[in-house]
């Protein structure tokens, strides 16, 4: 049995190498691709990214050079010569079990510290909350108006003018304000994020601020995040949900806190 | 040299097992028309038994993806309890005893009471019918009392749990009646009972897992 | 001696074309019928995904030939988006389900288990052969749903509910998600029959002396793979029958009160789409490994072979494919970070996920070992398991951005994990395939494949994949959504059209490429180089056999004993690079104390 390898084994070589300079040369030119930044905790999300990219880029590059090395290096003639005995190595074995886990952990410990910010820690008191309730396809906002209470909503109410089922009857409902797709939130201060949905389920995704979650129907889901940049950014649905999950398009609109005032205003004088 | 092989297979022999062919053990053929004849290395259990266990295995984690979706759904709000009909006590009553008479009708094969055994076997069938009858009659009531499959999750999960028990025991009838049918024109004898065995395995494995279901639809 | 007696049954025992060719209750036989299907249905995905990628690099461009190929799906050459949704649906469950699941444990589970631990058949044939038919049946009710009026399923291959549930939210909701649950439980059974045959083969008819610790590393992964099998799929069987019954039967297992869709109120009451979601990822990530251990199994014992090395820490290889599968149970809630679920149970979940790559790492590493100071064949098999062995480190590391919880509310349903699991799932387990059919094919047909094609079909496919999914990163890590019917609504979406096009162009090309390998097996059947006995001076029993390609039976007189363990190269005392596991040189005259 005779097989010709010079030539994988160079091939293996120059793959890598090419891929990885375009790889590289990619990264330098556009960093690795994230989109502006523009809230709190997204700081600490892109900084777990990056770190986890250079540890995991560094293993990348150490196993395929060892890969594509050891299949330049040691090819065979084919003709039974033999190769070196090296069954088992006890140590070697308890070194790369042990090292990859530690590396692991390390990320794990990080990743949840970052992980109980976002999720284990209580929005403050007067964090600016807006619900969100999906629909095929769009995003009703809703603002829960000056007595900081959102009204009770009734699927059976719910007709083109009143999107959500809106109970004028409740008193909290009164100055309830639904916009269409076009969420407010104020600068520098914690807004909460509360996440229905009226038929399937949809996820919020606004991806300046690193926020996700699912908005699924019969219950309520919350994010709460601080936007830190102000200007007008996109919110699109991250959970198939139907023929147009692909433009199911909203806008994050962060301005200062008196300005957003001032729009909620006009909203509720318009509703 | 020879010899010496047929000795070691002897003692490592599973009972009920030819050596090394796989067509006498009372299945029609089911476990395979290729020769083992390799016991030395093998599970000191018949094939056709640990398949059997696997798919017992594989059963019991259809029934608690089941119980353990019932569990999560009941902490909704919209929960609705309803009784069970009594008449499905009865039937209970009749598989859990079901489950004796075909173990004793396996113990009398194998101590050589054929006779004894061939009536614990129809004993067997007619609890059987009994609990299968039960079960239609406990349906029929509750739909008469107006639960049906989609009147409430509580009622779908008990339809959808019981029917699904359904079908596994008329699996079990199946191969009951077939059993039966051999053990009439006296294929059985405590040479050769791997059928029968087979046949009660799973047979208790239907009569525990319904008094583990009808338990749990009861409490929980 | 009864094996002989049993070998005579063998022979007089009369073949028709139907008892050969079609209900053959012949391992070999069932493995290559699986073969043959999956690659039939690789073809289906595969031109489903052509379809998916012209549509993203050119999107609302009118291309009347789509109508003429796809009629009414795309009207006026332009793909509906109903339909791209049931394209993309079908893609995945076609490709995890038909192709990776029964293409490489259906294939390779039937033709290996016996031949490579001296059994002359599977413990029970005829199941093995209903296993088979099952699988024709799944597949035939899956077809069938692509000639429903309102489409195939279209909710993706995760079928979350309530979309999946409700015709009135997507038309593939409709008959063809009906029939897609039907199929799937289909296929389920078959899939229990498979496993019950694998793991009772494998512990019930190894030959003399081949215990559990030299079994070659395939027929341990494939093992515990039917075991993942086994414990896994009824608990998808389950979800199927609830979603079933939420469909078409009124009942609110998933589905909540006061949905509102297509301008009505449904009737349905407090039922929970997570839960579904619990129940379908405890499934699906054992899934995930029922795919990839086969083919991680395959990959050592082929680059042990042609590495001429023995295969680095055999017991180690062992207990981390354990290991994996062990951890495959407790992971499935990382498929659901941002889905609603405590993010208390998240932290538990991210532990359990990320501590999977210890033991992946540990392959890895292994298999790196093995190569070290190795004489290598570049065989095209030989190749594809290098290919594997680097495809599954480029998905494997990626999986640490997705297991890390805070990095996945970024990266959650972008082209991120598009790229992750095509790399770790997908592509390195259709390499296991591939290096599995080029390794194993002169045993199944008694010929030889054409070298020089299959490595030219290797580098267009290996660079191909590459080019594909690599780049999918970057996209995901802006934060491209992926099941997206285009990138037009957004600005920083639509900066990757160029970016799009060249994947598409890349994509049609490796697929393209496939039929280099389609001649290279269809060809080879007939005209290929007749192959010897044990061509590669492989150790493995299947090698023994009397002809290159065994008959019903496998061996003609008695079934060898096995004296050592797999994957004997280079032994310091061997004469020759390799020891098979059946030369008794230095136990003479132990075969019959044994």
């Amino acid at each position: 049995m005779k097989t010709s390898g010079r030539l994988d084994g160079l091939l293996f070589v120059l793959f890598f190498i090419i891929g990885l300079i375009a790889c590289i040369w990619y990264l330098i030119r556009h960093d690795p691709g994230f989109l502006p930044l523009a809230s709190e905790h997204g700081g600490f999300i892109d900084n777990l990214f990056v770190v986890t990219l250079i540890i995991t880029g560094i293993v990348f590059i150490l196993t395929h050079v060892l890969l594509v090395f050891f299949t330049f290096r040691y090819k065979g003639n084919g003709n039974g010569e033999k190769a070196f005995w090296y069954p088992d190595n006890k140590k070697l074995e308890i070194i790369w079990t042990i090292v990859p886990a530690v590396i692991i952990v390390a990320l794990i410990v990080w990743g949840q510290v970052g992980w109980a910010k976002i999720f284990h820690t209580n929005p403050p008191d007067d964090a600016f909350v807006v619900e969100i309730v999906g629909e095929q396809f769009a995003w009703n906002i809703r603002y829960p108006g000056e007595d900081g209470e959102f009204g009770r909503t009734n699927p059976e109410l719910i007709t083109r003018t009143n999107p959500i089922g809106l109970d004028r009857t409740d008193p909290a409902a009164e100055d309830d304000i639904v916009v269409l797709n076009e969420l407010r939130v104020p600068l520098d201060h914690p807004v909460l994020l509360k996440l229905r949905s009226k038929d399937v389920i949809h996820s919020v995704f606004l991806p300046n601020f690193r926020v996700k979650m699912d908005a699924v129907p019969g219950m309520t889901t919350t994010f709460s995040f601080k936007p830190t940049v102000e200007g007008e950014f996109d919110l699109l649905c991250a959970e198939l949900c139907g023929l147009g999950h692909y433009r199911m398009r909203g806008y994050v609109v962060v301005q200062p806190m008196e300005e957003l005032e001032v729009w909620l205003s006009e909203q509720r004088e318009m509703n | 040299m020879t010899t010496a092989v047929k000795e070691k297979d002897k003692k490592t022999r599973i009972p009920g097992m030819p050596p090394g062919h796989g067509n006498g053990d009372g299945l029609g053929g089911w476990g395979g028309g290729m020769p083992h004849g390799n016991s030395n290395y093998s599970l000191p259990i018949h094939p056709a038994k640990l398949g059997l266990w696997l798919f017992i295995a594989a059963s019991m984690m259809l029934f608690a993806a089941f119980t353990s979706a019932y569990i999560v759904r009941s902490g909704a709000g919209d929960w609705i309890r309803f009784g069970l009909p009594t008449v499905m006590w009865i039937g209970t009553g009749a598989l859990i005893l079901s489950s004796v008479t075909i173990q004793y009708a396996l113990r009398a094969v194998k101590t050589g009471k054929e006779d004894v055994f061939r009536k614990a076997l129809l004993l067997t069938g007619l609890l059987a019918a009994g609990f299968i009858a039960g079960q239609f009659t406990g349906w029929n009531s509750l739909r008469a009392s107006g639960v049906y499959l989609e009147t409430n999750a509580s009622s779908s999960f008990f339809y959808m749990i019981t029917v699904t028990h359904f079908v596994h025991l008329i699996g079990g009838a199946i191969a009951l009646i077939f059993v039966t049918i051999k053990a009439m024109r006296g294929r059985y004898n405590k040479n050769n009972f791997l059928g029968l065995e087979l046949c009660a395995t799973y047979w208790h494995f239907l009569d525990a897992l319904w008094v583990y279901l009808f338990v749990f639809l009861l409490v929980v | 001696m009864a094996s002989e007696h049993a070998v005579g049954t063998v022979e007089h025992h009369k073949e028709t074309f139907i008892s050969k060719y079609v209900f053959s209750y012949d391992h070999k036989m069932i493995g290559k019928q699986y073969m043959i299907t999956a690659l039939v249905w690789a073809l289906i995905g595969m031109a489903l995904s052509w379809i998916m990628r012209i549509q993203l690099a050119y999107p609302a461009e009118q291309m009347p030939w789509l109508e003429t190929v796809l009629g009414r799906y795309a009207e006026g050459g332009i793909l509906a988006p109903e339909y791209y949704l049931a394209m993309m649906t079908m893609h995945g469950t076609i490709m995890v389900f038909f192709v990776l699941t029964a293409g490489l444990i259906g294939t390779f589970g039937n033709f290996l288990i016996p031949l490579q631990i001296g059994a002359r058949d599977m413990a029970f044939p005829f199941i093995n052969m209903l296993s088979y038919w099952t699988f024709f049946l799944a597949s035939v009710i899956m077809l069938l749903s692509f000639f429903v009026e309102s489409g195939p399923a279209a909710a993706g291959w995760t079928v979350y509910p309530p979309l999946s549930a409700i015709a009135a939210a997507i038309p593939g909701s409709g008959a063809g998600q009906t029939l897609w649950l039907l199929s799937i439980g289909v296929f389920i059974v078959s899939s229990l029959f498979g496993s019950l045959n694998y793991i009772v083969t494998v512990l019930n008819m190894r030959t003399k002396g081949m215990t559990m610790g030299r079994m070659p590393l395939t027929v341990w992964a494939i093992f515990i793979a039917a075991i993942l099998g086994l414990l896994a799929f009824p608990v998808l069987l389950s979800g199927a029958i609830m979603l079933l019954l939420d469909k078409n039967l009124a009942t609110s297992f998933f589905i909540p009160a006061g949905l509102y869709i297509g301008g009505e109120l449904l009737s349905y009451e407090g039922g929970s789409p997570i839960l579904w979601q619990h129940i379908f990822w405890f499934f699906g990530h054992p899934e995930v490994y029922i795919v990839a251990l086969p083919a991680l199994g395959i990959c050592s014992e082929v680059i042990a072979t042609y590495a001429r090395k023995p295969l680095f820490g055999y017991k180690a290889m062992v207990a981390s494919l354990l290991a994996i599968a062990f951890l495959s149970f407790i992971v499935w809630g990382h498929h659901m970070f941002v889905s609603g679920m405590n993010p208390f149970l998240g932290s538990v979940f991210v532990l359990t996920t990320i501590l999977i790559a210890v033991p992946s790492a540990v392959k890895v590493f292994n298999w790196l070992a093995t190569l070290w100071r190795g004489k290598l064949h570049f065989t095209p098999a030989m190749l594809f398991a290098i290919g594997l062995v680097s495809l599954f480190i480029t998905g494997g590391l990626t999986g640490i951005f997705l297991g890390n919880a805070p990095i996945d509310i970024q990266l959650h349903d972008t082209y991120f994990v598009v790229a992750h699991f095509h790399f770790v799932m997908g592509a390195a387990a259709l390499f296991g395939i591939f290096a599995g059919i080029y390794h194993w094919f002169p045993k199944m047909y008694g010929r030889m494949m054409n070298n020089t094609m299959g490595k030219l079909h290797f580098w267009l496919t290996f660079i191909g994949i590459y080019l594909i999914f690599f780049p999918m990163h970057f996209m995901g890590t802006t934060g491209v959504p992926r099941r997206y019917y285009a990138f037009t609504e957004f600005e920083y979406t639509m900066q990757y059209g160029g970016m799009n096009e060249f994947i598409t162009i890349a994509a049609l090309i490796t697929g393209a490429a496939q039929i280099i390998f389609l001649i290279n097996f269809f060809g080879s059947m007939y005209l290929g180089k007749k192959a010897e006995r044990n061509p590669w001076n492989a150790t493995s029993l299947e090698w023994t056999t009397d002809d290159p390609m065994p008959g019903h039976g496998n061996w003609k007189g008695e079934i060898p004993m096995v004296y050592r363990g797999p994957h004997q190269f280079s032994t310091p005392e061997g004469k020759e690079d390799y020891v098979m596991q059946s030369d008794n040189t230095g136990f003479e005259g132990l075969e019959r104390e044994n």
